[in-house]
C-alpha cells in the first residue's frame, strides 16, 4: 500500500507538487496520467525516496517513510524502501550486460553466489531474455531494454514498483504490442504499483483505476470508466477531451432547463440545483451524432429530448482508426465517429449537417465546482 | 525530401563559389581558393612542429643510443623522472579524484572560489610556481621552520621534485575528473541508490567505471605533465644528479657538456609523450563505456 498525504515539492521558485494525495491499496495497479511538466516524475521520485518533500507524508506497506513522526523528520534512504523503479529510458548501466544490471541489486544483498545465479536465472526467463544474457545495452532493442530495466527492479523483490512512462521510448507500433505484454507481466506480479503516462489511452489500457493529475495535483482518482463518465472538474473534463464551454442558465424550467452558449440556445436536464446563472457545460464527444438531412422541424426534440443543431464542418481529422469531426454551431462542437459512417454519411468540410445530442448528455456545473448531471 | 535538400544545397554552393569567382577573378575556382587558404597553413604548420622532432631522431645512431644507456646521468635522471612522475601522478590522483567528486556533486559556500584557487596552476609560469614554493616551503620560508622541526628541509630533495610536479600537473587529473563526474547521468545513480544500499558501492561500481575515460584521460595527462616539469623543480628542488635531475634538467645541463646523451634523453621523452599523447586520443574517442 502507498500512501501519500499533502505532499509538496518545489524547485527554486516553481512549484512543482501542490499538494498530493494519493492512495494505492495493496496489489492494486493505478495509472498516474497528465500532461508533461504536471509533477508526475517528481511524485515518483518522491515515492522513491529520492527527493525529499517539502511537506507532507508518504507511507510504504505502513510505514512512515517520509514526513514527522513525534516532531522528528523521518526520511528512509531509496534502497531500504525496496522500491523498484523503472525509469522513463530505462537507465540501464551501459558498462553491464543484461546479467550484471538484473544481478546488480542483488549482489549488495548479502546473497550466495548461487542465489544470485539462480534469481537472475528466474527473471531472466520471466522477461524472456535468457538469450541476451551476456550483452549490453547499448546492444538491445528499446523493447529489450524495457524488460531488463523491469527485470532489474523485481530482482530485489521490491514492496512496490514505480513506471515511469515505460513506454515512451519505444515506437507507436512497438508500443502497442508491449502495452499488452506489460499489462499480463503486471497482472501477474500481484505488486503494489504506480505507473505513470502522459497518454489517457495507454493509462486506460494499463489499469482499471486511474488518477489524474494536474499543475502539481491529483485532480482525480477513480475507475477509469467513472473518470471518463463522470470528469469532476473543467481540468478533467478538458484532459479528457470533452467540450467544455461556459454557459448561462437562460429558464429554470423543470425537467428541462435552457442554457445559451455564445448566444446559441441548447436544452440541458434540471438546473433547480444550480443557483449560478453562469455555469460550465460539458459535453462528450462521443455523444453527439451528426445527421445530414434532418431539418429542424422534422424531429421534435421535447419527445426525444435531443438537442438538434445546424451547423458547419470545419474540420474533420482522422486519430488512429477514429475521426474526429468539428463542426461550428455557434461553438465549435467536437465529435468522434468511426471512419464507416463518416463515408456512409458523405461528410466534406464546409458541408452543412445538424448535430444532435440528448439532453441528458448535456452536463452542467456552476463555474469552478464539480460537475452534476 | 532528400533529393530536394540535395538540390538546395548544390544550388547553395554553386551560387557561393560563382560569387568567389566575381570577387577573385575567372582564373582560380572558388574551391581551389579555399584548398590553398586551408591546406597551405594547416601544412606548414605541421612542419613546423614536426621537423624538430624529426631533427631529434635523424641525429642518432643505434650504437650512441646503446652507449648512452651505460652513461650514469643519464640512466639516474630517466629512472629518477619515471619514479617521481608517477609517484606525483598517483598523489594528483589519490588528492585529484575525490576533489574532483566533491566539486562535481556537492554545493557549498566558496565551492566557485576553490574550483578557481586549483586551476591557478595551470596558468602560472613553473618558475613562478617553483618561487611560491622556495618561499612556503624552504627552511627560511612560511613553513619552513615547522617543517624543519618535523625533521623536513625540501629544497635539494627528492620530495621537493615530487611536490613541483604535483603542483604543476594535478589541475589536469582534477580538471578531467570533474568534467567526467559531471557527465555522468544522475539517473544512473539513481538506480543504483535504489538498488544498493552502500554510497561507497554506489561509487566504486557505478559512478567510478562510468566517469573512468575522463578521469583515466587527466591522469595521463597529468603524468605527461609531471615528466615534462622543468621550471618549477629546478628553482624548488634544484639541479642534484641522482636525487632531482629529472630528465628536462639532465637534458638542460648536458646540452653544453655531452650533446648525444642529450639527444638520447629528448628522444627518450619524444617517445614516451607520443605514447602518452596516444593513449589520452584513444581514451578520449573510446566510447564512454565498453562496448
Amino acid at each position: 500500500m502507498i500512501i501519500l498525504r499533502n505532499v509538496k515539492k518545489s524547485f527554486g521558485k516553481k512549484e512543482v507538487l501542490q499538494n498530493v494525495t494519493l492512495e494505492v491499496p495493496k496489489h492494486e495497479l493505478l495509472s498516474l496520467v497528465g500532461p508533461s511538466g504536471c509533477g508526475k516524475t517528481t511524485t515518483l521520485n518522491i515515492v522513491a525516496g529520492l527527493w525529499r518533500p517539502d511537506g507532507g507524508a508518504v507511507i510504504i506497506e505502513g510505514v512512515l517513510v517520509d514526513g514527522k513522526e513525534d516532531g522528528h523528520l523521518i526520511h528512509v534512504s531509496p534502497s531500504r524502501r525496496k522500491v523498484g523503479y523503472v525509469f522513463q529510458d530505462y537507465a540501464l548501466f551501459p558498462h553491464m550486460t543484461v546479467r550484471g544490471n538484473i544481478s546488480y541489486g542483488l549482489k549488495s544483498r548479502h546473497l550466495s553466489e548461487q542465489e544470485v545465479k539462480s534469481r537472475t536465472q528466474e527473471l531472466l526467463q520471466f522477461v524472456g531474455l535468457p538469450a541476451h544474457s551476456e550483452q549490453y545495452p547499448a546492444q538491445l532493442s528499446g523493447g529489450q531494454k524495457q524488460r531488463v530495466a523491469l527485470a532489474r527492479a523485481l530482482a530485489i523483490e521490491p514492496h512496490i514498483l514505480l513506471l515511469d512512462e515505460p513506454l515512451a521510448a519505444l515506437d507507436p507500433r512497438t508500443r502497442e504490442s508491449l502495452r499488452i505484454e506489460l499489462k499480463k507481466m503486471l497482472e501477474s506480479l500481484d505488486v503494489t504499483s504506480i505507473f505513470v503516462t502522459h497518454e489517457l489511452s495507454e493509462a486506460y489500457a494499463i489499469s482499471d483505476k486511474i488518477a489524474v493529475m494536474g499543475a502539481g495535483r491529483i485532480e482525480q482518482v477513480g475507475h477509469r470508466d467513472e473518470i471518463f463518465s463522470e470528469p469532476n472538474s473543467e481540468y478533467v473534463a478538458r484532459f479528457l477531451g470533452q467540450n467544455v464551454y461556459s454557459g448561462k442558465v437562460i429558464d429554470y424550467s423543470s425537467p428541462r432547463s435552457t442554457i445559451e452558449i455564445n448566444g446559441i440556445k441548447i436544452s440541458a436536464g434540471n438546473a433547480g440545483d444550480i443557483d449560478n446563472d453562469s455555469v460550465l457545460v460539458t459535453i462528450r464527444p462521443e455523444d453527439v451524432v451528426l445527421s445530414s438531412d434532418l431539418k429542424p422541424g422534422n424531429l421534435k426534440w421535447d419527445e426525444v429530448a435531443y438537442n438538434n443543431l445546424q451547423g458547419k464542418i470545419v474540420e474533420i481529422v482522422r486519430i488512429n482508426s477514429a475521426i474526429e469531426v468539428t463542426v461550428d454551431v455557434g461553438f465549435p462542437l467536437r465529435l468522434t465517429m468511426t471512419a464507416t459512417s463518416l463515408r456512409e454519411l458523405g461528410l466534406k468540410e464546409g458541408g452543412h449537417v445538424s448535430a444532435l445530442f440528448d439532453v441528458d448528455s448535456v452536463r452542467i456545473s456552476p463555474v469552478g465546482e464539480s460537475a452534476s448531471s | 525530401m532528400c533529393f530536394s535538400t540535395v538540390r538546395r544545397s548544390w544550388i547553395i554552393k554553386s551560387r557561393y563559389s560563382m560569387r568567389l569567382q566575381q570577387a577573385t577573378g575567372p582564373h582560380v575556382s572558388g574551391d581551389a581558393l579555399a584548398r590553398i587558404v586551408l591546406w597551405v597553413p594547416a601544412m606548414l604548420f605541421l612542419l613546423f612542429i614536426f621537423i624538430p622532432l624529426v631533427a631529434i631522431f635523424l641525429n642518432l645512431d643505434l650504437q650512441s643510443l646503446i652507449g648512452e644507456l651505460r652513461n650514469s646521468q643519464v640512466t639516474n635522471a630517466l629512472s629518477l623522472g619515471i619514479v617521481t612522475s608517477l609517484l606525483s601522478t598517483l598523489g594528483s590522483f589519490a588528492f585529484g579524484v575525490p576533489t574532483a567528486y566533491l566539486l562535481a556533486t556537492r554545493n557549498f559556500a566558496g565551492k566557485k572560489l576553490m574550483d578557481t584557487a586549483l586551476d591557478i596552476p595551470i596558468v602560472l609560469p613553473p618558475a613562478v610556481a617553483g618561487l611560491a614554493l622556495l618561499l612556503a616551503f624552504a627552511p627560511r620560508g612560511l613553513l619552513g621552520p615547522s617543517l624543519r622541526q618535523l625533521g623536513f628541509i625540501l629544497p635539494g630533495s627528492t620530495l621537493a621534485v615530487i611536490l613541483s610536479q604535483f603542483f604543476v600537473a594535478s589541475p589536469f587529473v582534477l580538471r578531467s575528473s570533474k568534467a567526467a563526474f559531471e557527465n555522468v547521468d544522475r539517473k544512473f545513480i539513481d538506480s543504483a541508490r535504489l538498488l544498493n544500499p552502500s554510497k561507497f558501492s554506489v561509487f566504486f561500481t557505478v559512478t567510478l567505471p562510468l566517469a573512468a575515460n575522463g578521469v583515466l584521460a587527466g591522469v595521463v595527462m597529468t603524468w605527461a605533465r609531471a615528466m615534462g616539469e622543468f621550471g618549477a623543480t629546478l628553482m624548488f628542488a634544484g639541479n642534484l644528479p641522482g636525487v632531482t635531475q629529472t630528465m628536462p634538467l639532465a637534458i638542460y645541463v648536458l646540452m653544453a657538456e655531452d650533446p648525444i646523451a642529450s639527444n638520447v634523453l629528448s628522444a627518450i621523452l619524444v617517445i614516451t609523450s607520443f605514447s602518452i599523447l596516444g593513449i589520452f586520443k584513444w581514451l578520449s574517442s573510446r566510447p564512454s563505456v565498453l562496448p
